[in-house]
């Protein structure tokens, strides 16, 4: 779980172009918005193509993403559920 | 009504009220662009999710509204408009968009498919709630921006606003954008013929 957690860090940086923000910076139980990585409604729509580009997963519905995208863990757990 | 500040960027600079205030890089497009943010020491940093459009639009009117500190205090969001123009609409970012979508469409790039989006970048940093418009044609037509920011001015729904004219496809860019206020002093009238000599010396 901890390298899928490390392995997430890097890609949503990159992947969201994020500033100031290093991969090392990220607490994986941090919220991914407000006070936390600050991401936006848009964002989280990156997110879902980086699930289903990187790891063929795809969110069913939006009562799961807004399960799957509270924090960098909860989307590392998803991704294990789904590819286990 | 009187134009009270006015801002321009192309390659070979950044102008405000016709100084040179900082000279192009001679760099590509988008480093030129950020070189011009940390000069400028402008915070924000939605600016790095932004498109090329935005970007122009947006530093220029951080420069220019920089000039003019008294519009934060001296008007209401709903008093602030942005009446902007272009002749390429958001050309520029259709086809990066285009580009994604052959695999996975990116939502980052859909979103800044629309010219407008400029002004809606404008709106948010500033607060500004009032009318804003961006027009699409061959050239910018004074005329038609003085026309429809003095109904907006007469009719009493704008006490302040911003006109310009915001360009950009592939390495081509220039952005003129000018603060108009109800103001007897200016650097300029907001006049046809003023606004076309200032057109044609900037762009």
């Amino acid at each position: 779980m901890d390298e899928l957690i490390d392995e997430l860090k890097v890609k949503v940086v990159a992947h969201l172009n994020l500033q100031d923000i290093t991969p090392e910076n990220i607490n994986p139980d941090d919220s991914l918005f407000n006070s936390g990585l600050g991401l936006d409604s848009i964002d989280v729509l990156e997110l879902i193509v980086l699930l289903q580009q990187d790891y063929g997963i795809k969110v069913g519905s939006a009562e799961e993403g807004k399960q799957v995208f509270q924090s960098i863990r909860t989307m590392a757990e998803f991704i294990k559920s789904k590819t286990e | 009504m009187n134009i009270t500040s006015c801002c321009a960027i192309n390659k070979n600079g950044v102008y405000l009220n016709d100084k040179v205030i900082f000279e192009g890089t001679g760099s590509e497009m988008l480093p030129y662009f950020d070189s011009i943010l940390k000069y400028f020491d402008i915070k924000y940093p939605k600016f790095v999710k932004m498109d090329a459009l935005s970007k122009l639009g947006f530093l220029t009117a951080e420069v220019l509204l920089n000039s003019i500190p008294w519009v934060k205090t001296e008007y209401l969001p709903f008093e602030c408009g942005t009446l902007m123009s272009n002749s390429s609409s958001s050309l520029n970012t259709d086809f990066n968009y285009w580009k994604t979508v052959g695999q996975i469409p990116s939502p980052s790039v859909f979103v800044y498919t629309l010219p407008n989006v400029v002004n809606a970048e404008i709106c948010i940093r500033n607060g500004f709630k009032g009318e804003n418009m961006f027009f699409i044609g061959e050239n910018f037509v004074s005329s038609g921006i003085i026309e429809y920011a003095n109904s907006l001015f007469t009719s009493g729904n704008i006490k302040f606003c911003l006109c310009g004219w915001v360009e950009l496809l592939k390495d081509n860019y220039q952005s003129v954008i000018f603060a108009v206020e109800n103001k007897t002093s200016g650097i300029r009238e907001f006049l046809p013929e003023t606004i076309n000599a200032l057109m044609n010396k900037l762009l």
